[in-house]
């Protein structure tokens, strides 16, 4: 192929400046050969012009827009999530909160065994407090527990249980330590059972037992058996 | 807002689609030779274009949609039957002889014998890049300038592969032709 067929092609396709074609005109006058080239290049360009029509497939253009209509829709999700994602976030972050708040400050009456571990950290080493064989009121106008004489009270501290007001006592009875807890307006612990009115359980590895004891529930426990801590639950309340 | 703006370009997109719909399928399947290979690369030109549609600059919507083709063509297809297409996508250098005799002009009758399928026919057998070529230049009615945009190639290439294609497509159809009895002999024998 010669660079002069190439122009001939460029001619046929209107592709030579007006010079250009002047000049390879003025050729083809004088040769048959380029001449021939022209004409054959100007039939093809016809033919192919002519006979090659092709009719895009319905089929593939409604496949086609399927596919245009999926990327619209995942645009359409990715633009909400974008928009909106942080106040659908807001809003489930104020509904957690709120449900958190609501919850303490409206506690349940039966209290679970993790809020009753918790009576045993972060009381304050203040407020109530109790000497040998006197009676005290652990909340005011709640109902009185005895300490024996032979009791002694090593430290009273006031704290909070899930939103309960309680009290925590620490005291040695001469066969060992075991803590006295009051917690007001609790009805129970999850998980502790028993036939009568005392309820039985292990908090902390430990030995407890409660009572409902006025509007709270009074709880004792040690390192010792359950009889004897309904023993002391019994003098606690002066029974 | 944005979902109003999204419908805009989706309407503007699928008329200026539709527009063009046909040449796109008719040089898919001129590439691909398959009517599901030609369904596909069209589905696919038009998904990338409507997702790169924001980008267009507006000047030629045509030719940036071929474009797109081609290059989908080029990666997707070309890799599927390398083989088969080594061969004819670097072809540029390969020596072809003019085909027509001297001086012998083309046989009017017998081109317009020549029915569109055997036309298609011989266009097929052409090598891909010439075929590609001589489709957009001569059915596609596409300038040299647009050709070698839509093919990456320089315009001196698109010249020479458009020359080229025309003389092979030339020596199939006078054999078609003579095979058919269209012509007795196309050469000066």
């Amino acid at each position: 192929m010669n660079e002069k067929q190439i122009q001939v092609n460029r001619l046929a396709d209107g592709d030579l400046t007006e010079s250009e074609s002047s000049e390879l005109k003025a050729e083809l006058t004088n040769d048959p050969n380029l001449a021939s080239e022209l004409e054959w290049a100007q039939c093809l360009k016809q033919q192919l012009k002519e006979k090659c029509h092709t009719v895009g497939c319905q089929q593939t253009w409604q496949a086609s827009l399927l596919r245009l209509d999926a990327i619209d829709k995942t645009k359409r999700a990715e633009y909400f999530v974008g928009k909106y994602a942080w106040a659908v976030c807001g809003v489930f972050l104020v509904a957690l909160v709120s449900a958190a708040v609501l919850n303490r400050m409206n506690p349940t009456r039966h209290l679970t065994e993790t809020q009753v571990a918790g009576l045993f950290n972060s009381f304050r080493a203040e407020g109530g407090s109790a000497t040998r064989g006197t009676v005290v009121d652990p909340f005011p106008g709640g109902p009185p527990l005895t300490f024996q004489s032979f009791y002694r009270v090593s430290s009273a501290e006031n704290g909070f249980a899930d939103g309960h007001e309680a009290v925590r006592f620490r005291v040695d009875d001469g066969r060992g330590g075991f803590a006295v807890i009051y917690v007001s307006k609790a009805s129970g612990v999850e998980g502790f059972s028993g036939t009568n009115a005392f309820r039985l359980g292990l908090i902390n590895g430990q030995r407890s037992v409660t009572v409902r004891h006025g509007e709270g529930l009074l709880m004792v426990m040690g390192d010792r058996g359950f009889d004897e801590l309904q023993e002391e639950i019994l003098r606690l309340i002066n029974r | 807002m944005l979902f109003r703006k999204g419908n805009l370009n989706r309407e503007r997109f699928e008329r200026m689609a539709f527009s063009v719909y046909d040449s796109l399928y008719g040089t898919a399947l001129r590439l691909t030779r398959d009517r599901e290979e030609a369904s596909d690369l069209t589905q696919e030109t038009l998904v990338r274009a409507y997702e790169a549609f924001d980008r267009f600059d507006g000047r030629n919507f045509k030719a940036w949609m071929l474009r797109i083709q081609t290059n989908l063509y080029i990666n997707r297809y070309r890799k599927r039957r390398r083989e088969g297409l080594t061969t004819a996508l670097d072809d540029d250098d390969v020596h072809l002889e003019p085909v027509a005799p001297p001086a012998e002009a083309p046989d009017r009758m017998m081109l317009d014998n020549l029915i569109g399928a055997e036309i298609e026919d011989a266009l097929a057998q052409l090598p891909d890049t010439f075929r590609l070529a001589v489709v957009l230049s001569d059915i596609e009615e596409l300038s040299y300038d647009e050709i070698a945009e839509i093919t990456q190639v320089p315009v001196g290439t698109v010249r020479s592969r458009i020359a080229r294609g025309r003389a092979q497509l030339r020596k199939i159809l006078a054999k078609y032709a003579k095979d058919q009895g269209y012509i007795r002999e196309v050469s000066a024998e």
